[in-house]
């Protein structure tokens, strides 16, 4: 049912509903793979600068040579049927780039935390700003070096889950496994989406 | 001719004594020839000397009267002085010359104490204006980072506001390092011309007065999309316009437009920039000509307060080839100022999309900072643990710009309460987990 | 693969410059994933630069205000600037219900039944 993959700029006209997702995680973890393996479009940035570079780098007065850093925003889209598209955005999710995706989280339906198995305490702080704002979230290791994987208890304990939060161990490059990660986040929060709602509709 | 003279009156040597006394006459008369020839020359040379010395003393006091103080004024900045020469009074012993080489000499120690001064103080404003450039460039860094991550529409006008002030100082900054000769700065890639002109525009004051025209002649074979300004001459030309619209908006009604546009011209294209002022006074004028016109412009014509516009026009204009002419008059009834752009200066950039790929910069330095605080606690087989989970649901703060959730009542902050209540959930985590 | 990026990290034409000093969208709802087209035989004359490239991106078909910053390489908050104004002028449409919000059961099930029918 899902549309394949194609450099199709533009939307079906049919579509009227769009959805988002915030897939989060620290730098090379795979945010960037994980958007553009379930995306239709070749994955877009919208340039984010959190420290600025290359401008003055030609300056032989050595105007600033201040620490730069570019932290690109990466989205990408999956149209999941004619009225519905779903829009994944791949950001850094640290405390110090809060004010960056904090507008992107408004409206989200959650957040997939991606981490690596080698250096998981680098997700540890995404997940604390998380439970600050209250939104629902995943966790996925990105086993893209088919690495062994500790116990499930042991993983939890580390990133001390409540029982409810799903863990996950996926591959950002497959897009069957990249789906399944997305699937047990959004059931997630469907489990706790209030049920007044499903009662009044 | 010959001078009698009874010296000798013994009449018993008179044949002897004729020849002798003949012959002593000739000599005599000779001797007195010669004597009265000298005499007379020794009085020319006298009187010639006399004269010499009255030349002499003519050339000093036109020296101490004239030269000296003109060729002072002129030293002193007065361009448009002119050094009277020497009397001259056809002199042959080199005095005047003399004269004339000590007065290039003076002229040649104050030039040379003037440009060591010059230069020692060029070197010390650069010195200044360096660190300065650095803060504000740190500073309008920071803010055009702001209004990237920033998306409160308050905070982003605030940052507008600084931001335009930023531009509008990096500007003045450009400018005073054109003049101290030092380097103009950020260097850009090849832009398009239609950018180079827009971003003239928003550095200055009134901006909003100015109009662009979208309209481009087709040069170098190419429409206005594609119409470039190479690398080297992209800030050069910003900082040209800019001044340009600068001295336009500030000598124009404060409602009055300001029109930018660009025509064909001979190899390059005409950038025109016209106002609806009253025109420059013609001493305003002349002014600007001369300024545009120099190569190089002495420290001590900036003014004070300074006015350093044309000076930087004129001395970018010469640096890079550009031609600025302000004399003619616009259309809409105050200045024209006309800056030819050769065809060397000009490119043909390919349509926006096609722009070469800035390499990513990787991330490097963004490091897991905030996890190592809990890297003390392990797991039983070493995994790091994370600590401080908000446990607690009560205390979980809404998130930020919460949702007015216009019709649905599931907001964020109604998520959070839901994770809570629906704690228990339906547990098949583990079940997806051990799935993968 | 990768699409174009901004060409210098401090743009020539400013922000400022771009939205005429103002900060503040016309219309309040529009979100970063808000889906606009341009509206039927619309003409991008006596329209800005960027205002015109809104106008002829969106003529296309349906986009998020998301991938016309990208794809425009203008950041968001100008972009939610211009996307309003030309919203103003009829001269683009919006397809989405208005301001983003959080979807709810059902919305969340179509979108599971869609992720599940990728797999």
């Amino acid at each position: 049912m899902g549309s394949e993959p194609s450099d199709e700029v533009y939307l079906a006209p049919t579509v009227r509903t769009a959805v988002k997702v915030l897939v989060l995680g620290p730098f090379a973890v795979g945010k960037s793979t994980f958007v553009g393996t379930l995306s239709e479009i070749p994955p877009l940035y919208t340039e984010e600068t959190i420290t600025r570079t290359g401008a003055v780098a030609d300056d032989p007065h050595g105007i600033s040579g201040k620490t730069t850093t570019t932290v690109a925003l990466d989205f990408g889209r999956r149209t999941l049927n004619d009225r519905l598209v779903l829009y994944m955005f791949g950001t850094p999710g640290q405390r110090r780039f809060l004010s960056l995706w904090e507008d992107l989280a408004y409206g989200s339906l959650g957040a997939l935390v991606l981490a690596d198995i080698a250096r998981i305490e680098e997700s540890f702080e995404i997940i604390g700003v998380l439970e600050e704002r209250g939104l629902p979230y995943a966790v996925a290791i990105n086993d893209f070096r088919n690495a062994e994987m500790p116990p499930d208890e042991e993983l939890r304990e580390a990133f001390d889950l409540l029982p409810e939060v799903p863990l996950v161990t996926c591959d950002a490059r497959e897009r069957d496994s990249a789906a399944r990660a997305m699937i047990s986040l959004v059931e997630h929060v469907l489990s706790v989406c209030p049920q007044q709602s499903q009662e009044s509709a | 001719m010959t001078q009698q003279h009874p010296m000798f009156p013994s009449p018993q040597r008179a044949a002897r004594g004729a020849v002798v006394r003949s012959a002593v006459g000739a000599g005599l008369a000779a001797l007195v020839v010669t004597g009265a020839v000298t005499v007379l020359r020794q009085r020319n040379r006298i009187a010639e000397l006399l004269r010499q010395l009255d030349n002499h003393e003519a050339e000093l006091e036109h020296l101490r009267t004239k030269r000296l103080p003109a060729l002072a004024e002129s030293l002193n900045g007065g361009t448009h002085v002119r050094v009277p020469g020497p009397l001259g009074g056809g002199d042959e012993n080199g005095a005047a010359e003399s004269l004339e080489a000590l007065v290039g000499g003076i002229e040649e120690v104050v030039r040379l104490t003037r440009e060591h001064v010059e230069q020692a103080s060029r070197r010390t404003l650069t010195g200044v204006l360096d660190t300065v450039r650095g803060l504000a460039a740190e500073q309008h860094m920071a803010v055009s980072e702001m209004q990237h991550r920033h998306d409160d529409a308050d905070v982003l006008a605030d940052l507008y506001t600084i931001d335009h002030a930023g531009s509008q100082l990096s500007r003045r900054l450009r400018g005073f390092a054109v003049l101290f000769g030092a380097w103009i700065g950020q260097q850009r890639s090849a832009t398009l011309l239609q950018e180079v002109l827009r971003g003239a525009q928003s550095q200055i004051r009134d901006y909003q007065r100015v109009t662009v025209s979208p309209h481009c002649p087709r040069s170098l074979g190419c429409g206005p999309e594609e119409l470039g300004v190479v690398t080297r001459a992209v800030e050069p030309l910003v900082l040209v316009v800019a001044e340009l619209l600068d001295n336009a908006t500030r000598y124009s009604p404060p409602y009055a437009q300001v029109w930018v546009g660009v025509q064909p011209a001979h190899n390059g294209v005409a950038v025109t920039v016209e106002d609806a002022g009253v025109g420059m006074p013609l001493e305003e004028q002349r002014r600007a000509a001369r300024l545009l016109s120099n190569e190089r412009v002495p420290l001590d014509e900036i003014g004070d307060p300074p006015r350093v516009g044309f000076a930087v026009i004129g001395l970018l204009a010469a640096r890079y080839g550009l031609r600025v002419s302000v004399d003619s008059p616009s259309s809409y009834g105050g200045v024209r100022a006309v800056v030819f752009v050769p065809n060397e200066l000009l490119t043909r950039l390919d349509s926006e999309e096609s722009e070469p790929e800035e390499t990513r910069q990787p991330a490097s330095t963004v490091t897991a900072s905030g996890a190592g605080s809990n890297g003390t606690e392990t797991t039983s087989s070493g995994l790091p643990k994370r600590g401080g989970r908000k446990r607690n649901a009560a205390a979980r703060p809404a998130p930020a710009a919460a949702p007015d959730s216009s019709g649905s009542a599931v907001g964020l902050a109604a998520w959070q309460q839901a994770t809570e209540a629906n704690s228990p959930g339906r547990g098949n985590d583990d079940g997806e987990d051990g799935e993968a | 693969m990768s699409p174009p990026r901004r060409r210098d990290r401090e743009a020539l034409v400013r922000p400022y410059l771009i939205t005429g000093g103002r900060a503040h969208p016309t219309v309040g709802s529009l979100g970063i994933t808000t889906l606009v087209r341009a509206a039927p035989e619309t003409e991008s004359l006596g329209l800005g630069p960027e205002h015109r490239r809104v106008v002829r991106l969106c003529s296309g078909g349906a986009l998020s205000v998301a991938e016309i910053a990208a794809r425009l390489e203008l950041p968001a908050s100008v972009t939610r600037v211009i996307v309003a104004d030309l919203l103003d002028e009829n001269r683009l449409q919006v397809l989405s219900s208005g301001r983003e919000q959080a979807p709810d059961r059902e919305l969340l099930q179509e979108v599971l039944d869609g992720l599940r029918a990728l797999r």
